[in-house]
């Protein structure tokens, strides 16, 4: 565990805490603060009710921060690679599986930051609502599962694909290709195919699962969304597993 | 400490390491020189766990090749070009390595220090990395490479990039961490000074095939085109026809000054010379050449490759 520990130190310290992490971070902070004074203070806006400002603040926030520590995670291997650092890493004593693990724990563990941050704005959001203090959070614990799924898949598209340019377009095209149902579903006209793709997508059932739970309902009969994010979970850990094992120097790596 | 036969790797259908057999004793520097593309990192990396051979047995270290993961506690290597985290200091770099080998942390402390004693950045250890030159990066790779005091040490092209100076504190370098640290060294290089100075045997290869290897001194001796030797006489025409008689070619012809062909021979030289003297030449002076290592690189590089040969 000391190995895992030892890299974490180094992720955070190479990712939070430098420029690029700070600008990170100052990117989820002002995107929240200007939601937060444009729809408290626009009239229009406000017409959607307390309980629906919430909603589309909370889905912003984490789409934000899942997006932000997503392209952030999938430079992690393939930065290395493309520094020559990656080579004396793997000369180190420490396996792939634990190398990989380490790295996604420190890109979901960047990811919770962005969460934490936009909590305060949530919740002065949720308390005009008259809503239980614990749904907040708990809504952004679910958002949590998400995001541990796509730093996963950034992790593995980085090790699989060679440099930090195609670690980033796999990314992106793994990420739209599992969120288009859930926006295509919302385009259709209802029908079987329509309820098919409403719920495959893992960012869509998670915003399902977290809205019930900020509309004050409970997560009962949501067995569908449950299902695909825990499919979708198992299927990134496989692809992070498979990715480790395969977490090998590529040609040309010594040019 | 390096003991292994046949070991082979092929990248799709590319023989990049074929069929290579090497024995490296203990404290040795061991040179292993080649043009580029000869195979040498491709070596360094199956000998060093990062790679799987395609074929081939052995053990490094005591520890078979083929168990990667124990193999890489026991070896140390410096990539042939290695990038540095530009946000850390030494201490840092070091450090973090450290720990990554599992380096006892109150051990870790004092061996940082001597480390960057030894490779003279104490001035530096709490400068960024990103704010070094080449030469000092080099250095701080070389004390990374030996941060959990491997048994072997391979280096890739270690003074590659640097200048004369910069190369020259190199070799003193390896040379310090052989005799004071009892590495054994396993180099590659393309600097056939570096390498006639540095190592105690060499192999030199070329497309995938270790052609020749020895000590340098023999190899030169066996391969330099043969020995020759400059003969400055009294009567050079006579000197000629004595030649002629022992059927010794002459090279050239200077003056005063013959320059003969002695092959492999070894006693061809005071032969000569004993036939000159009877034949009533005088001697002024007789001066073996032995060839450098450069030249029987180039030999060796130029002869077709069925030609392998061990001195
Ligand atoms: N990953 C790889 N895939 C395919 N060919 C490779 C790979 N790595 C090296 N090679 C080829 O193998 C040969 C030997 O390369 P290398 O070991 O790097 O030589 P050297 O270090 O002596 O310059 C070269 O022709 C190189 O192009
Ligand atoms: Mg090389």
């Amino acid at each position: 565990m000391s190995t895992v520990r030892v890299i974490l130190g180094k992720e955070w310290a190479s990712s939070l805490l430098t420029p690029r992490g700070l600008l990170l971070l100052a990117i989820q902070v002002v995107t929240m603060s200007v939601l937060a004074i444009v729809s408290l203070s626009l009239p229009d806006l406000s017409l959607m009710g307390q309980a629906g400002l919430l909603k589309l603040l909370f889905q912003v926030a984490v789409a934000l921060a899942v997006a932000l520590a997503t392209l952030a995670a999938s430079l992690t291997v393939a930065g290395e690679r493309d520094q020559a650092t990656l080579e004396s890493l793997l000369l180190a004593p420490i396996s792939g599986t634990r190398l990989l693990g380490a790295k996604w724990l420190a890109a979901a563990g960047a990811g919770a930051v962005h969460l934490l941050l936009s909590l305060p704005y949530l919740i002065v959001m949720g308390a005009g609502t008259g809503l239980a203090l614990w749904r907040v959070p708990a809504g952004l614990g679910l958002a949590l599962l998400l995001m541990a799924g796509y730093t996963g898949v950034a992790v593995a598209a980085s090790t699989i694909s060679g440099r930090t340019f195609s670690a980033l377009v796999s990314t992106l095209v793994v990420a739209a290709v599992l969120e288009a149902p859930g926006f295509a579903a919302g385009a259709l006209p209802k029908g079987a195919l329509q309820k098919w793709l409403a719920t495959i997508s893992p960012g869509d059932q998670v915003m399902t699962l977290a809205g019930n739970l900020l509309a004050g309902k409970g997560l009962s009969g949501l067995g569908t969304s449950w299902l695909t994010v825990a499919i979708f979970l198992a299927a990134v850990y496989l692809a992070v597993r498979y990715a480790a094992a395969h977490l090998e120097l590529m040609g040309g790596d010594a040019q | 400490m390096i003991d292994v036969t046949g070991v082979t790797k092929r990248y799709k259908s590319y023989l990049a390491v074929s069929d290579l057999s090497l024995n490296v004793p203990q404290g040795e520097i061991f040179g292993f020189l080649g043009p580029n593309g000869a195979g040498k990192t491709t070596t360094i990396r199956m000998l060093s766990g990062l790679l799987l051979p395609t074929a081939g047995e052995g053990v490094v270290g005591g520890v078979s090749l083929h168990d990667r993961q124990q193999l890489k506690r026991v070896i140390g290597l410096m990539p042939e070009s290695q990038g540095y985290y530009g946000y850390m200091t030494p201490l840092e770099y070091l450090g973090f390595f450290g720990r990554l080998y599992e380096v006892p942390a109150a051990k870790l402390r004092t061996r940082i220090g001597s480390l960057l004693e030894t490779v003279g950045l104490t001035y530096a250890a709490r400068r960024p990395v990103g704010q070094f030159s080449r030469g000092m990066r080099q250095r701080l790779g070389l004390a990374r490479t030996i941060i959990h005091e491997p048994r072997v040490v391979f280096l890739d092209e270690p003074s590659l990039g640097l200048d004369p100076q910069g190369q020259r504190e190199m070799q003193q370098m390896i040379r310090q961490i052989n005799t004071e640290w009892q590495v054994t060294v396993f180099l590659s290089s393309h600097l056939l000074g570096e390498v006639a100075q540095l190592c105690h045997r060499v192999a030199i290869m070329r497309q995938g095939e270790v052609l020749a290897s020895g000590q340098p001194e023999a190899l030169s001796r066996e391969l330099g085109q043969g020995a020759r030797a400059h003969i400055d006489v009294g009567d050079i025409a006579k000197a000629a026809v004595v030649c002629g008689e022992e059927g010794i070619a002459i090279l050239e012809r200077d003056g005063q000054r013959l320059t003969v062909a002695l092959g492999a021979d070894h006693e061809a030289l005071p032969r000569l010379l004993a036939r000159l003297v009877a034949a009533g030449v005088a001697i002024y002076g007789a001066v073996p050449q032995t060839a450098t290592l450069e030249e029987v690189f180039l030999n060796v590089m130029q002869s077709p490759a069925e030609r392998a040969v061990s001195a």
